[in-house]
């Protein structure tokens, strides 16, 4: 199942090789590999404690794996931290919207990285005329920029979490269940810059258990079970009921279900 | 109106109006005798209040749990040996004050190296923290009864047109405090780990190293607290900082800051600390006994804190 449209064979933007993370005995990801080519949707698709958000957070810098080696273009890198995962321009848009909540838009996009004057304070009119920037950009109808983000709708929140992920040049962006909080206005929204950023030669992970959103979404998925990699598909190659079956009887299509 | 409407809605407003009721209250009692010098005298105890305030508060806001009781033994510690090292003499003040801040940031990395390396929950390290700083002062400070240098001591009573020197001087850290809070990473970075510990550690914010200069930051503004306390009242003494343990929390409280962390305000905290002392004052004027005193500060103590607490309700 390595038929995918990359027969060019370029370097991948990341690859994860062989990862293993255990928590108190538990093999939360055991030995998977996966990679992400530029421009390239890659889904993780899994039940709820597959290991999916666990493999991801290696990438992310939330956890540290036991042992398995991960390699943004071709080179070894050393993430022990979001900090060090953001100098790779890895940006991560989390399931729990990691958002400080007495804060505006404008700092929580920022959060970490505000932008100073040149005498060191924090510069808020700066701040807030880029985040109109680009929320003019992702959410023409977001408005509240001086409200704290406790005052916000979900997708409004998921707006600002985005906004902060695309405004710092992220090469490669993990998002995990970035729709699960949303109507269906917002979500078309998601998939729409998902396009853009697609377009843009961003390589994302897209965390999800909803299969439709991947056979729409993506172009490979990988599937796993149990901590364990089922197998990688190309989601043209593939039914929902194929998918469906990987993640249910962890078999690949065409082997036989037991 | 509007104004108004606004202003009732930032929590540190009602230390101020809290301390302007009571303080007219005194002074409708005598009669306007003496109004003048109470505020003298509050704005000079305040002083000391608010110094170990500032530290305690952004302590308090970095989320739940945190909060700094080493406070009164630093007090005594730095200002124990101040005063031994001075020796009463003027040559001797810059070295003093260097001892003094020199001992705060021992407390201040002390502290630390008991929460982040053993793991110690914030509020036990710091409390058997004191213990140690506190039998430190005991050792070292046999000579308690030294008299200040007569720089530091005319210094920390003098008074221009009835302020207290020292009271300006406050008041700009304070205000140099709010700039920090509001407007550097690190008092942004203070906030969002309040608000959401776990976020601000995935945003990439250093979270251990703020933390660590929060309570460095506390244990020094409690050395120069002890320095400037011991000068201001003709000496150290052990228990001189008893009395700022509760006070440093309270006043941080009243003055708007959350205890949730997340949520902080310098100038609520100058409000409250002379709301505290024109409180008592009111108390003594109305010739209450000492126990009527407690019991009625306490409950105007609740009753600001509920007051202000009517927070417009989240979400």
């Amino acid at each position: 199942m390595t038929s995918t449209k990359r027969t060019n064979g370029g370097t991948p933007l990341v690859e994860m090789r062989d990862m293993c993370i255990a928590f108190g005995g538990v093999h939360a990801v055991d030995h998977v590999s996966v990679d992400l080519y530029p421009g390239e949707v890659v889904g993780l698709l899994g039940h709820n404690g597959a290991g999916k958000s666990t493999l991801i957070k290696m990438l992310s810098g939330a956890y540290q794996a036991d042992s398995g080696e991960i390699l943004i273009n071709g080179e070894k890198a050393d993430i022990q931290n979001p900090r060090d995962a953001r100098s790779y321009n890895i940006e991560t848009i989390y399931q729990t919207l990691a958002l400080a909540d007495n804060l505006d838009a404008a700092s929580n996009l920022f959060l970490g990285r505000e932008l100073v004057t040149p005498l060191g304070f924090v510069d808020e009119d700066a701040m807030e005329a880029e985040s109109r920037k680009i929320m003019a950009r992702l959410n023409p109808n977001f408005q509240k920029f001086a409200e704290p983000v406790s005052a916000l709708s979900g997708g409004q929140r998921q707006s600002v979490a985005i906004a902060r992920a695309v405004y710092f040049d992220a090469r490669i962006l993990i998002m995990d269940e970035p729709t699960a909080a949303l109507g269906p206005h917002e979500t078309q929204m998601v998939s729409e810059l998902i396009q853009q950023l697609k377009a843009e030669g961003i390589g994302i992970f897209l965390i999800s258990h909803d299969i439709h959103d991947v056979l729409e979404l993506c172009d490979r998925a990988s599937v796993m079970k149990n901590g364990k990699l089922v197998g990688t598909v190309d989601v043209d190659d593939v039914t929902d009921d194929d998918l469906l079956s990987m993640i249910i009887l962890g078999k690949k299509p065409g082997e036989a279900a037991a | 109106m509007t104004f108004v409407k606004t202003l009732s809605q930032k929590a540190w407003i009602w230390s101020f109006v809290g301390m302007f009721a009571v303080w007219l209250a005194t002074a409708v009692y005598t009669g306007g005798k003496g109004s003048a010098d109470v505020l003298t005298a509050a704005l000079s105890f305040a002083t000391f209040t608010v110094i170990v305030g500032i530290g305690q508060m952004f302590v308090i806001t970095t989320g739940p749990g945190n909060v700094d009781l080493s406070i009164p033994s630093t007090i005594s510690l730095s200002g124990a040996v101040a005063m031994k090292i001075m020796d009463g003499s003027n040559a001797m003040l810059a070295i003093g004050f260097a001892a003094s801040m020199g001992c705060g940031v021992a407390v201040g990395i002390f502290n630390y190296i008991l929460i982040r390396v053993l793991r110690i929950p914030p509020i036990i390290a710091t409390l058997s923290s004191s213990f140690l700083i506190l039998s430190s002062a005991i050792a070292y400070g046999r000579g308690l009864k030294i008299k200040p240098p007569p720089l530091l001591a005319d210094f920390t009573t003098a008074q221009i047109m009835g302020i207290p020197v020292l009271a300006i001087v406050i008041i700009l850290l304070a205000a140099v405090m709010g700039v920090v809070l509001n407007r550097t990473m690190y008092g942004r970075s203070v906030l969002a780990i309040g608000q959401n510990m776990r976020a601000a550690w995935l945003a990439g914010i250093n979270v251990e190293r703020i933390r660590f200069f929060t309570y460095l930051l506390s244990a020094v503004l409690a050395a120069l607290c002890g320095f400037l306390l011991s000068g201001f009242s003709g000496g150290a003494s052990l228990n001189m900082g008893q009395e700022y343990l509760l006070a440093s929390i309270a006043v941080v409280v009243i003055g708007g800051t959350s205890v949730a962390g997340g949520k902080a305000n310098v100038a609520g905290i100058w409000g409250a600390a002379m709301f505290m002392f024109l409180l008592v004052t009111m108390l003594n004027t109305f010739g209450a006994s000492a126990g009527i005193r407690l019991i009625m500060t306490g409950l105007i103590i609740v009753a600001v804190i509920t007051i202000a607490g009517g927070d417009e309700p989240q979400r």
